[in-house]
């Protein structure tokens, strides 16, 4: 029997978070069933581990339980542009259409630069480059589709002028690319002349598109695009009449221009965090993006003199589309859900069943607006589990067992995300073309890092504290990420302790000064993580934290670097890059911050010498055994482990700190995180660097405020060790005790 | 760039003992030089069953081309996948098997 990993039930939820009284509405995807089972549950731990705390899910009551019908829900992936339909297109017959596009495919495929039609009697034209990846123009419809082609194929990543023309008196076609550097016979510049049949007339009230060509509608009443375009366009004009070199050019040069026979001069300068882009021409022909290409990108007049695009848009008027973009899904709802007001503040899922087929759709249930809290609110680190969602990294990168230290293991859902790229790419992905991947939304179905029984890792890892929190019968709220985002300090202000996942590593500057602002007043943390506080993200400007972006600077753990000029976030324009380089350290914040990745197996930690005696800190270690703490857990068989963080006061960790614990016993594929090596040497590893360690740390600040770091992601995977009875668990309640009391802290 | 010795097999004997490490200087470099394998034809394991069963697959080296799965090599124990990918490997770099080699 064949190993079955297809996934036959799939769905997302409109939100990740609600108050009693708000509707979630959840869209469900069936293949082979046409009917499925709603079960709303809470989710307990999220994981199975041998040796560690047991799966567990509790159903709970809610309006939407029970059998729903549903089908199969269709993703559109790849990004374009949609210039709606107006007059002025339908009285187009001659025709110039030019742009400066760098192909960063081409040869994979018929791709579309500009198309307006076409499909069975409905006759339209495209630019496009054909199989090959030359510059071609299709016209006409049906069986009458003529394409001229230059026969030359364009080189992938280098900007050149296009420009494609027909004249409808005559029928003839002319083509023209010009490399805007020419390095030999393939880069020449070349314009050709062709036929197609004279006076075809073009479908009236259709859209036009740029990197897509529509062929037709599906029965739900989506567009159905074909000839995704992977690269960048551009500067993109549309003409009515055929133009001579030097109208072209100076087309080309003055942007936009008011001449009578300029149809489109489309300025994709402008609104650069939006997913509009203005017509210049005068004929209001602005147009609106599909799924999230990427903006903020360098275009043809980048020159490296400029790097932020708020301050030279001209040098960003590209956008770099890829035909595996996907920002909303856009499924029509299979179960609206309103929550409870029964329902505690808590993590919960719908757990939805289909025959044999599962699937979990997580979503938070936070305090209702003016309701009462809890001392303890537990920080569900949202944008991160969104960074992560439908990783391939393992599949697609060449050197992950390198990196990881072991035979790659893949889950099921590794295999289906293999096969299904339709849904779409995560932030450590690199697209089809080998750029970066900068958004991930979450619209879409989430296979793996966003829910539970899947690896440990980000959502299945984080549910080990809120585990260990109800095992030890502490009440505690849930905040997310985007209530931070979007709320502010007011999202945290009334919790005494706020509590982390194992890995709170992406943050937007409004959630970050949040944070800071909680300190002020006195706010206590207890980050129970890893690599926590490191890369910065914004969130979409429009739609929130639906969508976020994240930039790969110069240096930091990265899967992908981001391209010179590239470094500032196309939704808010902020420098994108490590926290560190952002000039807020991690180790500012919470005393500690990423020293050193690993992923093999775990270490432990050792006390400090003295530590018990010290009267700031023994309280933390009361009833602990021995030095040695943690060399047990299921995440790497320890709690010192995966991505480790460090104290260090040149980084901003405070005066007063204390180190409680280091970490010891990491293998040699435990090594310095790249921001912290501005040299190559040998000494990287974890056997011969002192660096390659996570400190343990608790302060207190003037304003009541305290902070205990474990920094390390491993740490949480070792509370529900021996049934909860261990030295770590015992650790984190110690100081959760103490942080949740009025009282000073020592 | 360094080349794996048909002559050490006490270094796959060190790996078969011991497939997680630490391991010695010599044997991380030859983990090195196979762990550095094109991603086109390289041995994983697929998790069948979980924490309990993985089979032996290849990936594909192309996005959306299905991994091959070798549904009738099935291992137990993660140590045991190691030691059958080392001996894969530690041929085809040498031409020898190294468990018929120690032998």
């Amino acid at each position: 029997m064949t190993f079955d990993y297809r996934r036959r039930i799939l769905g997302y939820a409109d939100r990740v978070r609600a108050r009693p009284g708000e509707t979630i509405d959840f869209k469900i995807s069936l293949e082979d069933h046409e009917s499925f089972e709603f079960r709303t549950v809470r989710m307990v731990c999220g994981v199975e581990t041998p040796e560690g705390a047991p799966y567990r899910e509790v159903a709970v009551e809610t309006p939407a339980n029970g059998l729903h019908e549903g089908s199969s829900q269709r993703i559109d992936a790849g990004s374009y542009a949609v210039i709606p339909a107006a007059p002025v297109l339908d009285r187009l017959s001659s025709f110039t259409f030019q742009a400066f596009i760098m192909p960063t495919l081409p040869g994979d495929g018929r791709q579309v630069i500009i198309s307006r039609g076409s499909g069975p009697g409905r006759p339209g034209f495209a630019v496009i480059l054909d199989a090959a990846g030359a510059l071609a123009l299709m016209i006409g419809g049906g069986q009458d589709l003529i394409t001229v082609s230059t026969g030359r194929p364009l080189q992938p990543w280098k900007w050149v002028f296009v420009a494609a023309s027909y004249d409808a008196a005559n029928g003839s076609v002319t083509l023209s690319q010009e490399p805007l550097i020419h390095t030999g016979e393939s880069s020449s510049p070349m314009c050709i002349a062709g036929h197609a049949p004279s006076g075809v007339v073009f479908a009236a009230d259709h859209d036009l598109h740029m990197a897509a060509w529509q062929t037709g509608w599906h029965e739900d009443g989506k567009p159905r695009m074909v000839g995704h375009f992977n690269g960048r366009i551009d500067s993109p004009r549309l003409a009515s009449r055929v133009l001579e070199g030097h109208e072209m050019a100076a087309l080309a040069r003055s942007g936009p221009t008011s001449a009578d026979w300029v149809v489109g001069a489309w300025d994709f300068a402008a609104n650069i965090s939006g997913d509009t882009f203005p017509d210049r021409s005068g004929n209001t022909l602005h147009g609106h993006l599909v799924n999230l290409p990427s903006r903020g990108v360098t275009g043809r007049q980048w020159d490296g003199s400029c790097h932020d695009w708020r301050e030279c848009p001209d040098h960003y008027a590209a956008i770099h589309f890829h035909d595996d973009d996907l920002f909303d899904a856009g499924w029509r709802t299979t179960v609206s859900m309103t929550v409870p007001g029964s329902l505690a503040s808590g993590i919960y899922a719908a757990h939805c069943r289909a025959g044999d087929d599962t699937c979990h759709i997580p979503f938070l249930v936070v305090p209702g607006r003016g309701a009462p809290r809890e001392r303890v609110a537990f920080l569900a680190s949202t944008a991160t589990w969104l960074a992560y969602a439908n990783n391939h990294w393992q599949l697609d990168e060449e050197k992950a067992e390198v990196k990881r230290g072991r035979i790659i293991a893949y889950s099921p859902d590794e295999l289906f995300l293999h096969e299904r790229r339709d849904l779409g790419l995560s932030t450590y992905d690199t697209h089809r073309d080998g750029s970066g991947v900068f958004y991930s939304s979450r619209l879409r179905p989430l296979v793996n890092n966003y829910s539970p029984q899947s690896a440990i890792w980000s959502f299945n890892a984080d549910t080990h504290v809120t585990d260990w929190l109800e095992a030890s019968g502490i009440g505690f709220d849930i905040v997310s990420d985007e209530d931070i985002h979007e709320d502010g300090v007011a999202a945290l202000a009334d919790y005494r302790v706020i509590i982390t996942g194992t890995h709170p590593e992406y943050w937007s500057t409004d959630m970050l000064d949040a944070l800071a602002a909680y300190f002020d007043r006195g706010g206590r943390l207890m980050y129970l993580g890893g690599n926590g506080f490191y890369w910065r993200i914004a969130c979409h400007p429009v739609r929130g934290g639906e969508a976020i972006e994240v930039r790969r600077p110069e240096s930091g753990a990265r899967f992908w670097a981001s391209r010179p000029g590239e470094y500032h976030l196309s939704f808010n324009g902020e420098r994108g890059g490590l926290w560190k380089h952002i000039g807020r350290p991690p180790q500012s914040l919470v005393g500690v911050g990423t020293f050193a990745t690993g992923f093999d197996r775990s270490g432990w930690f050792v006390k400090k010498p003295g530590i018990d005696d010290n009267p700031r800190a023994s309280w933390i270690f009361e009833g602990v055994e021995g030095d040695i703490i943690g060399d047990f857990g299921v995440l790497g068989s320890g709690a010192a482990g995966i991505e480790l963080d460090g104290a260090d006061e040149a980084l901003g960790t405070p005066p007063d700190t204390i180190v409680l614990a280091s970490s010891d016993g990491h293998s040699a594929y435990y090594m310095q995180s790249p921001d912290e090596i501005v040299f190559n040497h040998a000494a990287v590893t974890a056997d011969a660097n002192p660096r390659v360690r996570a400190d343990m740390v608790y302060f207190a600040l003037p304003s009541g405020a305290g902070v205990f770091s474990t920094g390390s992601i491993s740490w949480a995977a070792s509370l529900g060790w021996n049934g909860y009875d261990n030295n770590v668990a015992r650790i984190t309640g110690n100081v959760l005790r103490r942080f949740a009391a009025d009282a000073a802290l020592p | 760039m360094y080349r794996i010795d048909p002559g050490r097999t006490d270094l796959a004997e060190e790996f078969r003992r011991n497939p997680f490490g630490p391991h010695s200087a010599e044997l991380q470099k030859v983990l090195n030089v196979m762990r550095w394998e094109p991603i086109e034809g390289k041995y994983v394991l697929v998790n069948t069953v979980p924490h309990k069963e993985w089979c032996l697959a290849q990936l594909p080296g192309k996005r959306g081309v299905p991994v091959t799965l070798h549904e009738d090599v099935v291992f137990t124990d993660l140590g045991e996948a190691e030691w059958y990918i080392f001996r894969l490997r530690w041929k085809k770099h040498t031409g020898v098997d190294p468990d018929q080699a120690s032998q």
